[in-house]
């Protein structure tokens, strides 16, 4: 019953963890639905989020809900600014250009960080005001930070999917996602759509990022954990929403079993191995179809 | 005698049946088009046979050999070269560059001989340069032998583009629109071009063209497509008549 | 401007076009050799190192600056030729067996990557690298009885037969005879078949294949020739710094090496070699900024990320042929004065070019 028991705590916290790579393959995903460029600084984009959370509560104090709203008011800012003076210039160069300009925006925001007084190479917490606390579901007890990010997960999914179902806008990126040209012949502003793209990537990083706080504290080095995210969507087939959510989940309950079952060490890779053993036999991913390119 | 022959052949996108039950023969030294308004299949056809897409059924013979299962990059070197519709070059490198690529089909040195630069690689090159300098003398592109090709004029690309299939020594030679984007004067160098590759260099030619003007000077037979299916097969005159073909483009 | 008159299809495939690029080759290469009798031991050291690091460049280039496949993980090819070679020596193998060894076991990663990952798109290869490094990475952590885990090894001298590599001079010469053989057979491949393809590959893949490219073959042997080279580089690496970690071979070193070729100047031999001075010189020069703008030291870390960053953007942004590209225009600027049209340079946009296979 122990054994059960334990494994159930696994699946629970392993999925939690699962749900921010998924939130972070859901950055990735949405920009290269809409731009065909892998963003690598996204993991980066999540640890700036998180070091400005800590920033609004835990410095300013301001109540909870507050600075992670505005702590995602920011990213998207960042996001959209980002786009506008680094990647719109680079319209119509190869994907291969940008996504070296990618990594390099990475690198940029690390070292922001690093050098920002109060900031550095520190490690800080949130105190989000349910940490600490466990909630009891059906014999398997969970930790409540663990909890409430299974919780946003599925509340910023749902909005998502209704926004991208049911408003114009979200139609428009849509359209935008499917074609480019077709989507500028009918009168959508591309330009402004692939900004706002990449403001909602980086305002849903800046939110697993404070989420996370709790769990990881928030260092610089969070970034990595963005990086296997990119499993997580590759698992998904990257272009496709559901299945970075899926993808996500698998490799955070992976990570959890490989860290209780397999030798030390096994944890840290589990989500690399588990990345390239797809590659290899599924390069389309678990759920993606093939498509060839149009000539 | 019948150099290309597709029996049967299908494919389906997603519920769509772009090519549908498409048969065609091809004979050798013939140049045969193909005409059909947009989202009818051609390009998909040359997909097919090019070996990009799989086909769902059917069968691809070229010169008495069943390809339709051929991995896609031993296509070229039984002999059948194709441009695309919308250039497709090595847009970093130069015209010479473009067209020597074409040869890699045609030539297997070895990696140690390449790596070491030995005579015989230095040979073999210098016989791909002699091939690749008739082709640009044929195409008149001595002007811009070694320039970038990124930085051309549209029509220029074009006909580096037909130089670089060329150079791959094909028997049979697929255009895809090779004369869109190209202006009156430039298309009547294609029709002559396109007579001389058949008539001098014997290679026979299948192109899909919207201009009726040049389908109708250098086409042997025509074929009219059409939501996947064969409309009509014949001489120019014959197809321009059809009242099927009509009514097609006519959007019936 | 120096306008050959070619009378021979021989004289656009040899390696010096005409005689004044010959002369200027030489007069390097003058320079090359007289440079022990000239510069001081820390001075001989830093070319040692710039001429690892341009072996390890011309592998990197190969790869993405002429087959445009990007990798986030060479470090570990170079940590699979560095613990390689001290694992070899260690058990006393000779250097002439050893270091042909250490980049074989380097390549062969190489192939075994490349035969899982070769039939994904261009971008996907970054992700597979990435990974791959960091569980190259973690295995030369725990296998401790192999690899000394975080304590590393120690890497003794190089000896050939009676001759021991013991001065900073011979490791020099061993070292610029080693880069000069990779620049070699990597000209000899570029203006080959093999050449030829890769980058057709990088331009447009579907005509290469249509041309009779084999993608996927072309994309392994390129990713094996390529680690191999930085294998190589990491064996010397290994001698260079006599002591190793896994914390050398993180992905630092592998966005090192990336930075290395953009701002080299992709797609050119020159900008391996350009840009391996260029990182051997870029920490001195972040050094001196940090003391020009009194930062405090602690910053080390976040300068270095920053400037790495930065140069990365600021070069695909503004010059993406990199230094060399920069030199190219420099010089015809000056051959043709006052001639020169900004236009003559300027990038094609590519619209409606998708990569995109899903």
């Amino acid at each position: 019953m122990q054994g059960l028991n334990d494994f159930g705590q696994m699946l629970l916290s392993g999925a939690s963890i699962g749900c921010v790579y998924a939130i972070v393959a859901l950055g990735f995903v949405l920009i290269y639905k809409a731009s065909e460029v892998i963003n690598f600084a996204q993991g980066d984009l999540m640890m700036l989020g998180a070091f400005l959370g800590y920033t609004f509560i835990g410095v300013l104090g301001m109540p909870f809900l507050v600075g992670v709203g505005l702590a995602m008011l920011c990213m998207g800012l960042v996001g959209a600014a980002l786009d506008r003076v680094v990647l719109r210039p680079m319209v119509g160069q190869p994907v291969f250009a940008i996504v070296i300009i990618t990594i390099g925006i990475g690198f940029v925001i690390r070292s922001v960080v690093i050098v920002t007084p109060g900031w550095g190479t520190e490690t800080y917490t949130i105190a989000a005001p349910y940490a600490g606390g466990v909630s009891a579901l059906g014999g398997v007890t969970v930790g409540n930070e663990h909890l409430a990010i299974i919780i946003a997960a599925i509340v910023l999914i749902a909005a998502l999917y209704a926004f991208f179902r049911y408003t114009t806008l979200g139609l428009a990126m849509q359209a935008t996602s499917q074609s480019q040209l077709a989507a500028y012949h009918v009168g959508i502003p591309v330009k402004t759509i692939l900004s706002m793209i990449w403001a909602i990537s980086a305002a849903t990083a800046a939110l697993v990022g404070v989420l996370l706080a709790p769990v990881t504290f928030v260092h610089v080095n969070m970034g990595f954990i963005g990086l296997k995210a990119f499993p997580a969507a590759v698992l998904g087939g990257f272009g496709s929403i559901p299945g970075a959510i899926v993808g996500g989940l698998i490799i955070g309950i992976v990570e959890a079993l490989a860290g209780f079952y397999l030798p030390q060490g096994f944890k840290d890779v589990a989500a690399y191995v588990l990345l390239l053993v797809v590659l290899a036999l599924r390069p389309q991913g678990l759920f993606g179809q093939t498509a060839a390119k149009k000539v | 005698m019948t150099l290309f022959e597709v029996r049967n052949l299908g494919r389906s996108f997603g519920g769509i049946q772009a090519v549908r039950d498409v048969s065609l023969s091809v004979a050798e030294g013939e140049i045969f088009s193909i005409i059909g308004p947009n989202g009818a299949g051609k390009t998909t056809l040359f997909n097919l046979v090019s070996r990009l897409y799989d086909a769902d059924s059917g069968q691809i013979v070229f010169a008495g050999r069943d390809i339709t299962r051929l991995a896609p990059h031993r296509v070229v070197e039984l002999g059948i070269a194709r441009t695309f519709q919308n250039i497709e070059l090595f847009e970093n490198s130069s015209v010479l560059h473009n067209l020597l690529v074409g040869r890699h089909c045609r030539a297997s040195t070895g990696f140690l001989s390449e790596l070491l630069f030995t005579q015989a690689n230095r040979r073999v090159e210098i016989e791909h340069r002699e091939k690749v300098e008739g082709i640009i003398e044929l195409l008149d592109l001595q002007a811009h032998r070694n320039a970038p090709v990124g930085g051309l004029a549209y029509g220029i690309r074009k006909v580096v583009e037909l130089g670089r299939a060329l150079a791959a020594e094909p028997r049979l030679i697929l255009l895809d629109e090779p004369s869109s984007g190209l202006n009156a004067e430039e298309t009547e160098d294609l029709a002559f071009w396109i007579q001389d590759i058949r008539d001098d260099l014997g290679i026979t030619v299948m192109m899909i063209e919207h201009d009726m003007g040049l389908v109708n000077m250098v086409s042997n037979r025509v074929l009219a497509l059409d939501r996947g299916q064969v409309l009509a097969v014949g001489k120019p005159a014959e197809i321009m008549e059809n009242p099927r073909v009509i009514n097609a483009y006519l959007g019936g | 401007m120096h306008v050959p008159m070619q009378t021979s299809y021989d004289e656009d495939i040899r390696l010096f076009r005409h005689r004044v690029a010959a002369l200027w080759y030489a007069l390097l290469a003058a320079a090359v050799l007289a440079a022990p009798a000239i510069l001081g031991d820390y001075h001989l050291l830093q070319l040692s190192l710039v001429a690892i690091y341009a072996i390890a460049g011309v592998g990197v280039m190969l790869l993405v600056g002429y087959a445009g496949q990007i990798s986030l993980g060479h470090a570990a090819f170079l940590a699979a030729g560095a613990y390689g070679e001290a694992i070899l020596r260690a058990e006393g193998w000779p250097f002439l067996l050893s270091l042909p060894a250490a980049g074989a076991a380097a390549g062969l990663l190489g192939l075994v990557l490349a035969l899982s990952t070769s039939r994904l798109a261009g971008l996907y290869l970054a992700i597979a690298t990435l990974a791959f490094a960091f569980i190259v990475e973690e295995v030369l952590t725990r296998w401790e009885t192999l690899t000394g885990g975080s304590f590393g090894l120690m890497v003794g001298r190089i000896t050939f037969g009676q001759v021991t590599i013991d001065a900073e001079w011979k490791f020099y010469y061993l070292a610029v005879g080693l880069l000069v053989l990779a620049l070699l057979g990597a000209l000899n491949l570029l203006r080959s078949r093999t050449g030829r393809a890769l980058t057709a590959i990088r331009d447009s893949e579907i005509s290469a294949q249509s041309l009779g490219v084999h993608p996927a073959r072309y994309k392994a042997l390129v990713l094996t020739i390529s680690a191999t080279l930085t294998g190589v580089a990491g064996a010397l690496y290994a001698h260079r710094i006599q002591f190793i970690t896994p914390d050398q071979f993180t992905i630092l070193m592998s966005v090192e090496l990336l930075v290395l070729v953009v701002v080299g100047g992709l797609g050119s031999l020159h900008g391996a070699v350009l840009g391996a001075i260029f990182i051997v010189v870029l920490p001195q020069i972040i050094v001196m900024l940090r003391d020009a703008f009194a930062i405090s030291s602690a910053y080390q870390a976040g300068l270095d990320a920053g400037v790495y960053g930065l140069l990365m953007v600021l070069f695909m942004l503004y010059e993406p042929r990199g230094l060399h590209g920069r030199w190219v225009k420099v010089k015809l600027y000056l051959d043709i004065f006052p001639y020169y049209r900004k236009a003559t340079f300027r990038r094609q946009r590519l619209f409606q070019k998708s990569e995109r296979l899903r």
